[in-house]
């Protein structure tokens, strides 16, 4: 009973973080327009057949409201073009992206400035949801460098999405070189997918039966809403509530996507997978290079920053434990009396009276009443204090 | 501080310690303490001593080498006032550093030191406030205090030998066997305290002792 109204209590919550479907429609809109202007006969890169893929949670489905009002929902897509490494250097391909970034921007009457970021370009978008928008230029991976991560075990199909990206702190950034930094946002994007997939085929086929949508191919992962998918929302969640006061320190979502991916086994509900994910996690970071690497190129390491700043890695097993000593202690929350507390502040979520009802009218008691849940110490002898100034 | 992190959480009952403390929580790390902070709420009670229920503001900061360190604790609210049992840091003067690394040789974990370490100094400061007396006794003013505690350690009855012990506990185990024992039973201390101090020497090694040696005596 207890389980139940625990999986209750999460779904619940994960729905109040969820975001209006109209958001994912807006994020599908913005792909495609980027995509058509990028397309358009007087790009600039128009010759290099521009192909324009959505990355990231909104394509994921693993989505989270901002923590704050006001606060911006991360937009990402992969323009990949097609041309050979050597046909400009990475700043030229860079900036040639970029100009046409800025005409789009201004041709759409954005009124912040396009923001060059070390790998990506950031549009910002601003009507009654925030949005920002990194778009990342890319040129298809040589076929030798797709033949060296196949020989890593990787799929074939993943393999042969992985793209050369430009980055601001390469050494051989201004000159022309094939040494470029490989990337395979799609293969994991792609292998994310094959993942979720199986676990989503009869929400999948209910929406097909129900005339949303035409064919089964046509019905989008965040329509899917797995247990998987919405155990990542809630651990996003609760990393952005931990790390309120600096964000930069925490986990990134990467790392979470891709440990929680791995661990999922196929729990039907909320509870198990999220108790079964925090719990097997730790098996899927490696002790050595690459740590938490892209399993579509393993070479491609998420945690690369880990090295450089231990704190970083520090802060994920502090997050993970303090993940996992919440979940653990959600029956206990049920049964207390301050179930109204606990998850305002575990997940920064106000559930609403109607909503505390549904579990027991002793959920809204006042936190005063909180002591009686105190576990009795008893103290056979103690350190005797020191030095107690009269 | 990498992966070794995860198994010290493990080995320090960490998450023991948060789920059956709900209202503390492990801050993010910014050095190389972990803090864990929050609500500390508790029912004790002690042998012959009245139940007590409260709860206080708390701040642990467990240093990186724990438990061979001890942690630091603050209560952040202020309830308890600067001159009870507290270090010059405003830290709680939990009891003797001696004692306390005791304590932690015996239960290396954090949730044993809330348990044995920091409720008993809350449940004592809130005994003390109710019923005007410490329910474990006290210790006097700085070294004094310490000697006193040592010489309970050392089983010994008064103070004036304690640095003695203390040297003994410094020296390397088969030399101190061959000295005289300071009780004044006069046989040497292989024949005499040799128990009591070849364990001290085990669980806190004779560099602690030695230590001691140079701030006390």
């Amino acid at each position: 009973m207890t389980t139940l109204l625990v999986t209750k209590l999460l779904d619940m919550i994960v729905d109040s973080l969820d975001i209006p479907k109209s958001y994912y429609q807006k994020a599908v809109d913005r792909h495609h327009s980027l995509g058509e202007w990028l397309c358009r006969a007087e790009s600039r890169v128009a010759a290099f057949q521009p192909n324009v893929s959505p990355q990231g949670s909104f394509r994921f489905g693993t989505v989270v409201r901002p923590l704050l009002a006001g606060g911006e929902y991360d937009l990402d897509n992969v323009t990949t073009l097609d041309m050979p490494k050597t046909a400009m250097t990475q700043k030229q391909l860079k900036n040639l992206y970029g100009d046409e970034v800025k005409d789009y921007a201004t041709s759409h009457g954005m009124l912040e400035p396009v923001e060059e970021k070390n790998r990506c370009w950031r549009l910002h978008y601003s009507d009654e949801a925030t949005f920002h928008l990194d778009t990342l230029p890319c040129i298809s991976e040589e076929i030798d460098v797709v033949h060296a991560i196949t020989a890593l075990g990787v799929h074939p199909k993943l393999a042969g999405m992985a793209v050369a990206i430009t980055d601001r702190r390469h050494p051989e950034y201004e000159i022309f070189s094939r040494n470029l930094f490989s990337s395979n946002p799609r293969g994991f994007a792609t292998w994310f997918e094959d993942r979720v997939r199986p676990w989503a085929t009869a929400q999948i086929r209910r929406l097909v039966e129900q005339r949303l949508y035409a064919s089964i191919e046509t019905v989008p992962p965040y329509e899917w809403k797995t247990p998987l998918q919405r155990s990542i929302q809630l651990l996003k969640r609760h990393r952005d509530v931990m790390f309120r006061d600096n964000p930069s320190v925490g986990p990134i979502s990467m790392i979470i996507t891709n440990l929680a991916a791995h661990a999922y086994a196929g729990e039907p509900d909320i509870l198990s997978a999220l108790t079964n994910i925090v719990d097997k996690m730790p098996q899927f970071v490696r002790p050595n290079w690459p740590r938490v690497p892209n399993p579509a190129n393993p070479a491609e390491d998420y945690a690369d920053k880990w090295t450089k700043d231990h704190l970083l890695e520090s802060n994920f097993w502090a997050w993970h434990t303090q993940a996992k000593s919440d979940i653990a202690k959600l029956p206990t929350i049920l049964s207390g009396n301050n179930l109204f507390s606990e998850v305002r502040r575990t997940f920064r979520v106000e559930l609403t009276e109607h909503e505390l009802r549904q579990f027991d009218a002793r959920v809204i008691r006042p936190v005063s009443v909180a002591i009686r849940t105190a576990p009795v110490l008893s103290i056979p002898s103690a350190p005797r204090p020191w030095g107690h100034n009269d | 501080m990498t992966e070794f992190l995860r198994r010290q959480f493990e080995h320090w009952c960490v998450e023991e310690l948060l789920c059956k403390y709900p209202g503390l929580r492990l801050r993010p790390v910014a050095a190389r303490e972990v803090i864990i902070s929050g609500t500390l709420l508790f029912r004790a009670e002690a042998p012959d001593k009245e139940r007590v229920e409260d709860e206080y503001e708390i701040e642990i900061a467990i240093p990186e080498r724990f438990p061979k360190w001890i942690p630091s604790v603050r209560e952040t609210e202020g309830r308890i006032p600067p001159d009870f049992h507290k270090l010059d840091d405003g830290s709680l003067c939990l009891g003797s550093p001696t004692r306390l690394l005791l304590l932690l040789s015996e239960s290396p974990s954090i949730l044993a030191f809330v348990e044995r370490c920091v409720i008993p100094y809350l449940y004592g400061y809130s005994f003390y406030k109710q019923y005007g007396a410490m329910p474990f006794g006290e210790l006097s003013h700085h070294q004094q205090g310490i000697r006193e505690d040592l010489a309970s350690i050392f089983g010994i009855k008064g103070v004036e030998v304690v640095c003695d012990f203390v040297r003994l506990a410094s020296m390397k185990k088969r030399h101190a066997n061959k000295q005289s024992c300071p009780c004044g039973s006069s046989l040497r201390l292989g024949k005499c305290h040799r128990l009591r101090v070849n364990d001290l020497r085990n669980r806190l090694g004779r560099y602690w002792f030695a230590t001691m040696y140079r701030k006390l005596c």
